[in-house]
């Protein structure tokens, strides 16, 4: 390895180490992003149940959540929190601003009375949002990381 | 390439400039993952990171994880801003230079 002699040069070298980090990140994401969004659409779902059980599936998502971000982050050896790089934080940021919402929308269903299947369509939108934001997110980020500088 | 009043000294070698692309891209990431995006050995690394440390730019964490520890490597505050400051300059550099006659 030698220093580089020109400033494209030294671009260049800051380029491909960026990339080796998009394409680590983008080994095996499509069962991470299964995962997620099954994760949060549970997250929606618990509201169908009756009470504590939304509360307790809340938890357990949460815990789910936190156990596959720390699993993936020892597999891949890089921790990246959503929100670290500028442009793909605000797919992060949007996907969390909808997902609060719909989280809402469960909490004021399952308050009006039986609305078990319209809790468990919004989950199913959930999964879907989730699963193209995470997409999206990895897109935003591969593009930011390795071409922009 | 002379390291200029613009460009910052201590990542200009290409090694650290490298590292300093890794981790600015993401939150942590671990000591072998770094090495391998590098393409440089342990003790290369490892020579790197202690220069690094002590003038601020980066911090290390030690983890454990099955059985065996982990070094984990992020960028400070103070790191990700001389990085910032040096691509950009780097950048500036390369502008004049893909004008020059």
């Amino acid at each position: 390895m030698t220093d580089p002699k020109t400033p494209a040069e030294a671009l260049e070298s800051v380029r491909k180490s960026r990339a080796a980090v998009a394409e680590r990140l983008a080994t095996g994401s499509l069962s991470y992003d299964l995962i997620y969004s099954a994760l949060v659409a549970g997250m929606v779902a618990g509201w169908a149940a009756p009470r504590p059980w939304p509360i307790i599936v809340i938890g357990a998502c949460t815990v789910g959540l936190a156990l596959l971000a720390r699993h993936w982050a020892r597999r891949r050896g890089l921790w990246v929190s959503g929100v670290t790089p500028v442009r793909a934080r605000w797919v992060a940021i949007g996907l969390g601003a909808v997902m609060v919402g719909l989280l809402m929308v469960a909490v004021a269903l399952s308050r009006s009375g039986d609305q078990v299947p319209a809790i468990l369509g919004l989950a199913a939108a959930a999964a879907a949002i989730a699963f193209a934001a995470s997409r999206l997110w990895l897109k935003v980020f591969r593009r930011e990381t390795g071409a922009d500088l | 390439m002379s390291a200029s009043s613009g460009l910052d000294p201590l990542i200009h070698p290409v090694g650290r400039l490298q590292i300093f692309a890794v981790l600015s891209a993401v939150a942590e990431a671990e000591f072998s993952m770094v090495r391998d995006a590098v393409g440089v050995s342990d003790s290369v690394l490892s020579k790197h990171v202690k220069l690094l440390e002590d003038a601020g730019y980066l911090k290390v964490r030690k983890a454990s994880s099955g059985g065996r520890q982990r070094t984990w490597l992020a960028s400070t505050g103070k790191g990700k801003a001389a990085f910032a400051g040096h691509v950009a300059e780097l950048t500036r550099l390369a502008g004049l230079a893909g004008v020059a006659p």
